[in-house]
């Protein structure tokens, strides 16, 4: 029988090369611990001692600990090997069932978005008349953190795609030697599909994640229930200016964004392709029927709708702790481009 | 006397745990009923459903005479005629303290001109001896302030049913008991009946009339103050005397050999 002698204490930064050494040992044939130094240990001490105590258990090799002090031996004769609880059963691990819980939750979602788009627009034509109920001094806050403070990098963006799009097309042009339809092309393009859905998307990211993340932050935070609690619907309270700001300010956006967006075509058009300023807005007119800039908005508005009523649903949605408030704000982007993206193909098809 | 509130047969799950299994007590105008039990026991849940913000799965809940089903949500009449602290205080983060206690005002009283209405709500912020930070945001004051704030909200309307999450914990004793001293006299004065959940024994014996004692989702006991102080129930004894039971194990032990 071998016999090791332990340190005077026993922790989790010492216990390491005795743990080897004494397994090595107690395989091989019985041991002996000798504490008679040993004074304190942390818990890597009982991790130690019960390790041990398996293995002795196991390989039938006696495992002896001579010496101990009083108070060791009683905090060792109290150790108890706890089982962890089982794990809660999964939901499933059916892939079709899988499938039907997630287009179950999809339906479910864009029941709850259009049930919101109507609460939205009954309380907007009918909340004026109702006082006290609808707060508008919300509106023009909200219009200004949503609208206004996204301006600058919606413009900036889209100016900056359309430059790289004009530019691409001035080279394809200029080789078949048509140069000088850049502008009527690019005047449509920027108004019915670049300006309302590049708008909307940057929208999506830096005022619809807003949106999620503050709603998502005040359900969690027992906020949503406190409004309640106070007789204030919370869509009336929290969903319904913020639907009027957005409403608003995306068709404007969009349309100022689109300018924008002619502008810096022109640069490519006067340098790549010799159109002069009154040409360049000539063609851009020659392109666009009047009808368009309503198409443009009306698509602005509904995009508009889109991020803001699926940032508001997320975030009402959300419960649980601070992770809630970003998965909410991740969901709500990407739900929202999703959806302005599959909406831009429907228009698509219903206007043109 | 009237019962106020009555809770009949309460079921309530969260997914498929089952957190309250079968909850019926009623409120009586003018008493203090306090909900016991220990932390995770599913008091704060009992408080949601009772105010609806959870569907429950089975039983009803009568305000004031008027029966709501498990899936049914209050009406604006009896919210109106409710006020609810809860346990983390809930201020609206970007109204300040006074826009806060405002809300329910502005809410039921369109009609007031707002001077009136910052005169009622500065005296309700001096009862919690918060006038000192009418104009901070929520974000500026510290978690006990956030509570006395949220009870300053809770009581602008002076509801005849209050409900209260854990009012005093995280307070300083003097606090607290000034509080208590505030529940008691909305109680004495305006007949306000309230749902507490404390565990604050100092407080308990205090303000408590009634109480009932949650656990395992069932209610343990449902009784007066003075019934629970002389129960022999050991769970109700070890809660009113601060006392912990001390556990020994035989199963499971390590055996080791000790020689000296
Ligand atoms: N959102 C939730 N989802 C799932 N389970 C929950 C949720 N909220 C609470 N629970 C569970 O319900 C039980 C009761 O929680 P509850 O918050 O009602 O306890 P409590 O009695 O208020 O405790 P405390 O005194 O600590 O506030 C707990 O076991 C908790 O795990
Ligand atoms: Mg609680």
């Amino acid at each position: 029988m071998t016999t090791i002698l332990l340190p005077d204490t026993l922790t989790a930064a010492n216990s390491k090369d005795l743990l080897r050494n004494c397994t090595r040992q107690l395989r091989s044939g019985a041991l002996c611990l000798d504490g008679s130094n040993l004074a304190s240990m942390d818990y890597s001490g009982d991790a130690f001692f019960a390790l041990l105590a398996e293995l002795s258990e196991k390989t039938g090799n006696t495992l002896t600990l001579a010496h101990f002090n009083a108070d060791i031996k009683a905090h060792l004769s109290a150790l108890r090997k706890m089982e962890p609880p089982a794990r809660p059963a999964k939901g499933t691990n059916n892939v079709l069932e899988m499938l039907g819980g997630i287009g179950f939750a999809v339906l479910k979602e864009s029941f709850e978005v259009l049930t919101l788009l109507f609460m939205s627009i009954y309380w907007t034509i009918f909340g004026p008349f109702d006082k006290g109920k609808i707060h508008f001094g919300g509106v023009a806050k909200q219009m200004f953190k949503l609208g206004s403070e996204a301006m600058g990098i919606c413009f900036l963006m889209v100016a900056l795609i359309c430059l790289t799009m004009a530019l691409q097309s001035s080279i394809m042009l200029n080789a078949v030697g048509g140069g000088s339809y850049l502008a009527s092309g690019l005047g449509f393009l920027i108004f019915a599909e670049i300006g309302p859905l590049l708008t909307t998307i940057i929208l999506a990211g830096r005022s619809g994640s807003a949106v999620a993340a503050e709603i998502a932050n005040m359900s969690v935070c027992e906020e949503v229930k406190a409004i309640k609690s106070m007789a204030i619907p919370p869509v009336q309270y929290l969903v319904v200016p913020r639907f009027i700001a957005m409403s608003i300010a995306t068709p404007i956006l969009s349309f100022c964004a689109s300018i924008f967006g002619c502008f810096s075509g022109f640069l490519i058009a006067y340098f790549f392709c010799d159109i002069s300023f009154s040409n360049y807005m000539m063609g851009i007119r020659d392109g666009i029927a009047p009808i368009t800039f309503l198409k443009s908005s009306i698509k602005a508005l509904v995009f508009g709708w889109i991020v803001t009523l699926i940032a508001c649903n997320k975030g009402l949605n959300a419960h649980g702790g601070a992770e809630a408030v970003g998965k909410a704000t991740t969901s709500s982007v990407v739900a929202a481009i999703c959806c302005i993206v599959l909406a831009d193909t429907l228009f698509a098809f219903i206007f043109y | 006397m009237e019962e106020i509130l009555k809770v009949d047969h309460l079921k309530a799950s969260y997914g498929r745990e089952s957190i309250l299994k079968d909850i019926s007590f009623g409120v009586k105008r003018g008493e203090i009923r306090m909900v016991l039990g220990s932390s995770g026991c599913g008091k704060s849940t009992l408080l949601n459903n009772i105010l609806k913000f959870i569907k429950s799965d089975a039983g009803t809940i009568t305000y004031f005479g008027k029966t709501f089903g498990p899936k049914e949500g209050l009406d604006s009449e009896t919210r109106m005629r409710t006020g609810v602290l809860f346990q983390s205080g809930a201020l609206i983060a970007d109204l300040t303290i006074a826009e806060n206690a405002m809300l329910p005002l502005k809410r039921s009283m369109p009609y007031m001109p707002k001077s009136q209405m910052e005169a009622i709500v500065a005296d309700r912020l001096e009862k919690v001896h918060l006038l000192h930070a009418f104009h901070k945001y929520p974000g500026e004051i510290s978690g006990g302030m956030k509570k006395r704030a949220a009870l300053a909200r809770a009581i602008a309307l002076k509801p005849e049913l209050l409900f209260c999450d854990e009012p005093s914990t995280g307070l300083d004793p003097v606090t607290a008991r000034s509080l208590d001293e505030l529940l008691l006299e909305l109680r004495d004065t305006l007949k306000v009946s309230m749902v507490i959940v404390s565990h604050e024994l100092e407080s308990i014996k205090i303000i408590c009339d009634r109480f009932v004692y949650l656990k395992d989702g069932y209610v343990l006991k449902d009784a007066s103050l003075q019934e629970g102080m002389e129960s022999d129930n050991p769970t109700l004894r070890h809660f009113f005397n601060r006392q912990c039971p001390k556990e020994e194990y035989s199963e499971g032990l390590y055996h080791f050999n000790f020689i000296d």
